[in-house]
This record gives C-alpha cells, structure tokens and sequence, in this order.
C-alpha cells in the first residue's frame, strides 16, 4: 500500500512542473489570466499543444500509465496550462477504439491537429439527465444520413466546426439499444448555431438546430445502434476530472496568500480564527477529493473502475469546489461581488467569476442527483 | 499510489475479523462495558495469544515487527466490532511510549510483559481546562534528592482503573517555552497519594472508559524517567500522533460496518409496498455515507502509511482525525434515521456506534482543534 507516487513519477511531475512554470510566463501568463478571470477555464492554445505532443506528455496515459497521465492532468489544472484539444482527444479516443481503417485514417490525423474541432452535442431540450430519452433523429439516405433534431447546452458550440451527436437510428428497440454517434460539420446546409448565453464557467455554449443535415455514412462512428455502449464508456473516462483537482490546488493557494497579506484592524487574516478553520475544512475536502479521483486513476490500472468511484470523485470534487467559492466570497466580504474589471476588486475578481460558475459544477457531466443515483444503486448495491 | 494491501496483511485483516466476530458478539461489548473492568482478562489473554499486543514492538522485545499500517488494521477490525479493550491505552499510549524514549533496560523490562499481556498500562497526560496540547500541561514533579514528587489532576486517563502502571506526564522545569521541561514517568498505579475516579461517559468501551487521576505527593525515583529530563514533548507528541490513527482507523471500522448494516436494511425494510432502499431519498443519504466513510479511510490509511515510512505527516494525521471524527457522527446518526426506531433500541448496535462516534470526536483532539493543526501546516 502507498499514497504517494514512486520516485520517477515525482521526477516527471517536477519535470511538467519546471516546464509549465518557465514557459507560462509573461506575455501568455496575461493572455491566460484574462481569460482566467472571466470565465475560470483556460484558454486555448493550438502552438502551446504541439509542443506538448513533441515531448510526448499529451499522449502519457499510453506511453506510460493512466497514473501519469493524471499527474500531467493535474498540474495542466493547477498551471492553467492552454491545452488545446480536449473534446477532440475524447472523440480521437472512441474512433480509435471502435472506429473502422477508414474513419481512423481520415479523422484521427484531423483531429490531433485541431483542423476538425468538436463541440458536444448530447443533451437536447427534453432530455440531460436521461439522455437516452433523445430524439433527434438520424435516417439512412443511400450512402449519407439525413439527422433531423435539436441539441442545446452544447459546450465549444459557438467555436468548434464540428460536432459529435448523439443521435435515434432504431425506433424499434428499447431506447439504449438504438443510439449512434456522429461527427457532423457545422458548416453544411440545415445547421444553425445559436450561442446560449450562461450565467457563468463557460462562453462557448449554444444551441444546434439540425433541419435536414446530410452527412456521409463515413461519419457514422462504429456500428449503427451501439453509440450509447460507445459514450458510457467514454463518459466514465471523462469523469475523473483531474485537472478540476490542481485548479482548486490554486485557487487555495491565491486564498491563503489573500490572508496572510491581508490585515483587519491591523491583525492579518490568517489568524482570524474563523478564517483559519473555514480554509483548513476546505483543504481536507479538497484532499479528499484529490484521494477519491486518484483512487479512480489507480483503479484503472487495475481493470474497469468500478463506477461508482468515479461518481464519488466527480461529486465530491464539484461540491467541494462550490464550498470554496462560497468560502472565498466569505473572505473576501464586501469585496466578493466585485467583477475582476471593477477597481477596487481583490483577488483579481476571482471570487465573483468562481461564484458565479459555481452552479454550473454540479450540473454539467452528469448532475450531483444522478451520480449519487450511481453511488447508491452501483456501489452500495441498494435497488432501483 | 497502490491502495492494495499485501497478502500478509489480508490474511492478518480475515484472522482479526473471524476472531472478533465469534468472540466479541453485541451483548458481550454491552456486558463488559457496564462491567467495572471494562474487558475481558479471558480476551486479553487470548488476544496476546494472537500476537495483538506485541503487534508493533520488535521481534526482539517479544513482538511481532508490524508497523502502523498492521495497527491501522487491527484497529479498523477492532472498531468494527467495538472490542472493549484497554490496547490503546497499553499498547500505543504506554508500550510505544517505553519504546521510544526508554532505556534499553526498561525496554527489556516491560515490553516482553505487555506482549504476553501480563501488563496493563495507560498515559496521563489532558487535565482540566479545555486545551488538548502536551504543552499545556501543569501537574508538577518536584525534585527531592533522589525522587521527584508529583502534584496534580489529570482527566480522561483511559482505563487507568485497571492499570498496572502509569506514565505520568508532568512539568519540572518553568522554562520559557512551555514544550520544555516536560518530563515522563514511569509509575506503580498503586502507589501511595494515586487517587483514580471512573468517569461516567455516553460510552465506556475500550479507552472511553476514562478516570480522574488525581496525584497527591506522589513519590517516584528519578531512575523512573522515561527518556530525559525536561524533553517529553516530543515523544509524547509522536506518540499522540500514533495514538490519533489508530483511533481514526478504529472510527473507520465503525463506520463501514454501521453503513453495512444500513445498507442490508434498506434492502430488507419494507415500506409502501417496497423496500425502504428504493427510495431516493435514503439512496441519497447512502450515497453521502459512503463518501464520508470512504474519506475516512483514505485520509486514515494515507496517514498510517506515512508513519510507517516515516515520513513527517502532522498535515494529513490532523486531516484525518477531523475528517473522521465528523464523518463516524455523522454517519451514525443517519444510520439511526435509517433504521427507524428500530435504530433508537438500546439493544440494536446502532446505538453502539453512535455513542463511540461521540467520544471518538473529542479523543486526542475535536476536529476544531485539528483544524487549526492543519491552519498551521498549510503556512496560516
């Protein structure tokens, strides 16, 4: 038994460290802390990406392990590194695995790239949570398919050329067993993007509307009818959200310095009492939740991970990191409401921009109500 | 990280459990805590038997080399069918503490004893007032030619009803920094001016059952100090620390086995024409359980870990006796709402665990105190 990692997987972490500590630094430090403070998520960088390809550390969890692609997961977080190309790592992942010669030699090359960009078309206006109840709907036309329907909550929506769909191709089975998945482009005649503006966390969610879309059988990923196998499995692999665990890292670390630096009636506020409990109750939650996802990522060295760890780790973390933005609008008191622009704002406006994203942790990727279903049914083993 | 333990350890986790579960049934735990010893001397024998007392001392001392990881185990197995047992006490507060800091006679002395379980010890260290650091400790140890003699009140000593022998902490210098001149020693539990008072508690099993220990020109010779003079702090420290996981551990076994029990409930209850752990509302509540108790574990497990590597861990023993401490109260209170009235019987073990959920909390340090630990480790 051992919780920490051995002495090569340290001496790669410092390595990733060193690395993201040089070059985020000066002019794309301030390009990123710009982003950063408007809609906490990093932006991205196509440049800053194939470099990382060069050394190899986009790719870890194949050459090495799944250990130490989380690792590089999380310290991506922690240094709010631009990396490029998540969605399409995703999507690259399921065509590699189910996706015949012709679909990996045409769309695997595009994708690594950033030529074809993916925006995820899953949850429609009747359905997010129970997302087999979908219904737009994708017909055999000869050698294209005709996909009628409509997406929303569609993250990269606004900026992506693509778009991977969820889609009904049988009517006439239970309705898991008639699901299929495709990669559709969003500048072919019938598609209409409509940005859906949300309270905060993201700027690139819209709507898709779907009238009459061809697209080539070729885009049709694996077999007709399975998508639904194809996208549990990739949403299992999508939820031990690493990288979420190094950004609260962060944000903790930007909290203690606030109060340590920070003086009320000439006392700093590291020795407010309050102040000292609140942030030690969050640092154990938040090792907690570092300890349930990396329990995922050991678990699947192991085999299939048990779903319900990765339903634990996503919950926890989530939650957690709502409790933290609440904890930093608390510390930072009158100054919490003020926008990372306004003068007066401390801590760059993060607490706002955290505070206002906050109610997005818990509903994108599967909501708190839905992984707790699979916590208790799945790992407890109590009915449904 | 490999959260897998070694076969050894397995097979030492499934001996514990068989034993535990045929020998130490709910209506003996109750029995012998209403009991004035508060153990089983028949137990506590078969258990040294069993290797359980020697389990951290060196093979040469008459124990088996195990490390905090093997403790950890042992009390997780213990907690899980609330043993009533004065190991604690014995063990960690009074044999890790003669290993640590005692003379190689006094280690050849007593070790072998409490490892064939002829000895029962304990550690006086909390008095009153309302403060869990070593460093605020004020019973006195004067010099007098050749011994010293002790005035002062200790609270909370655990079974020191049944100790042979008790460590005594005390101060016997005023230094200016009040972690020095805090000295350790070894004494006859009997001995003149040793008043001990039981202290009556939500639960008296194992080292709940606590004393009042009161010195009153107590005698001892100064060969009786255990490590140096005016540097006890720092075992006792390391020692208390020792003590916190195995007590996290203990709260650990507790509260997987009373969520086991919700669980199987759930399962079986019937209600409205189905079982009760069809309902999302209880599902719910499971699945919150489940992340409290596996928090626990992991928190508690990472911290034995770290001590058996020796790697310094104030940061994460803190964690884990906070976390843990509120994670067992908790849970066992929803274990009780989950069960009903049922749950509320004196003679169903829901009651077992939620009352040594509560003095688990204050053990070694509330989660407010280890919170602030953790405020000083992160730079605060």
């Amino acid at each position: 038994m051992r919780f920490g990692f051995t002495e090569e997987q340290e001496k790669l972490r410092q390595e990733i460290d060193d690395y993201f500590r040089q070059e985020i630094s000066g002019e794309l430090l301030e390009w990123i802390e710009q982003q950063y403070e408007r809609v906490i998520s990093a932006p991205e960088s196509p440049e800053f990406t194939e470099k990382l390809v060069e050394k190899g550390w986009l790719g870890l969890q194949y050459s090495h392990g799944v250990q130490e692609g989380s690792m590089f997961e999380e310290e991506s977080g922690y240094w709010r590194a631009p990396v490029a190309y998540h969605n399409e790592r995703i999507v690259g992942a399921i065509i590699q695995s189910v996706g015949s010669d012709e679909q990996k030699a045409y769309f695997l090359p595009r994708l690594a790239s950033g030529e074809i960009t993916i925006a995820l078309g899953y949850s429609e206006p009747g359905c997010g949570s129970d997302l087999a109840a979908l219904t737009t709907r994708a017909v055999p036309d000869g050698d294209e398919y005709v996909i009628n329907g409509q997406k929303t909550y569609s993250s990269r929506g606004v900026n992506a050329n693509h778009a991977i769909v969820v889609v009904r191709t049988n009517t006439e089975v239970p309705k898991h067993k008639g699901i299929s998945l495709f990669l559709v482009p969003l500048d072919v005649p019938g598609v209409t993007i409509r940005p859906l503006p949300m309270m905060g966390w993201s700027i690139d969610i819209a709507e898709l509307f779907f009238d009459d879309v061809r697209v080539p059988a070729l885009n049709l990923i694996g077999e007709r009818d399975r998508g639904w196998y194809y996208l549990a499995a990739s949403l299992d692999f999508q939820r031990v959200r690493i990288g979420e665990v190094g950004i609260q890292r962060r944000m903790m670390e930007a909290l203690i310095e606030f109060v340590k630096e920070t003086k009320v009636d000439g006392e700093p506020l590291s020795k407010d009492p309050f102040v000292r409990d609140m942030l030690a109750q969050r640092a154990i939650e938040v090792e907690v939740a570092r300890l349930l996802n990396y329990r995922s990522v050991w678990a699947a060295t192991r085999g299939p991970v048990p779903p319900h760890y990765t339903s634990m780790g996503t919950m926890y973390l989530r939650e957690t990191s709502q409790r933290i933005a609440q904890t930093a609008t608390e510390i930072l008191g009158l100054y919490a409401p003020l926008k990372w622009d306004s003068k007066w704002a401390q801590l760059k406006g993060s607490a706002e921009t955290m505070y206002r994203a906050a109610p997005g942790y818990t509903l994108a990727g599967g909501t708190s109500e839905i992984q707790r279903n699979v916590i208790a049914q799945r790992g407890l083993g109590l009915p449904r | 990280m490999d959260l897998d333990f070694s076969q050894e350890q397995v097979m030492f986790r499934t001996t514990c459990r068989d034993f535990l579960s045929k020998e130490c049934p709910g209506t003996l735990v109750r029995e012998l805590e209403s009991s004035d010893e508060g153990y089983s001397p028949e137990l506590w024998r078969k258990i040294a038997d069993l290797g359980w007392l020697g389990l951290t001392f060196p093979e040469r001392y008459g124990g088996l080399g195990g490390d905090s990881l093997d403790l950890a185990i042992l009390y997780d197995e213990m907690g899980r069918a609330n043993f009533p047992s004065p190991h604690l006490a014995t063990v960690v507060l009074g044999g890790h503490t003669i290993l640590e800091c005692g003379s190689e006679e006094q280690k050849q002395e007593l070790l072998p004893k409490i490892a064939w379980g002829e000895l029962l010890l304990s550690l006086a260290f909390t008095e009153p007032g309302f403060r869990y650091e070593p460093m605020a400790i004020a019973t006195k140890a004067t010099a007098q030619g050749e011994e010293f003699v002790l005035n002062g009140t200790k609270l909370f000593v655990p079974n020191a009803n049944v100790a042979d022998y008790l460590i005594c902490v005390a101060r016997t210098g005023d230094g200016g920094k009040t972690e020095e001149g805090i000295t350790l020693f070894l004494l006859d539990a009997h001995a003149p001016g040793i008043i001990c008072t039981p202290l009556k508690a939500i639960s008296e099993i194992g080292h709940e059952k606590q004393c009042e220990v009161i010195f009153q020109d107590v005698r001892v010779p100064k060969d009786n100090i255990l490590g140096e003079l005016g540097q006890g702090c720092a075992p006792v420290v390391k020692i208390l620390n020792q003590a916190t996981v195995a007590v996290c551990a203990e709260m650990v076994g507790g509260a997987q086995a009373v969520l086991e029990m919700s669980v199987e409930y759930s399962k079986e209850r019937v209600a409205f024409g189905r079982p009760i752990g069809s309902f999302q509302a209880l599902q719910h509540k499971m699945a919150d359980m489940l992340v409290e108790v596996d928090g626990a574990w992991l928190l508690t497990y990472q911290a034995a870990c770290m001590i058996s590597e020796q790697i310094p861990c104030a940061k994460q023993v803190a964690m884990a006796k906070a976390w843990t401490s509120n994670a067992y109260r908790r849970v066992t209170a929803e274990a009780i709402q989950i069960h009903g009235a049922y749950g509320f019987c004196s003679e169903v073990d829901t009651t077992l665990y939620y009352r040594r959920a509560k003095a688990g909390e204050f053990a070694l340090g509330d989660p407010r105190f280890h919170r602030n630990l953790v405020a000083s480790e992160m730079g605060l």
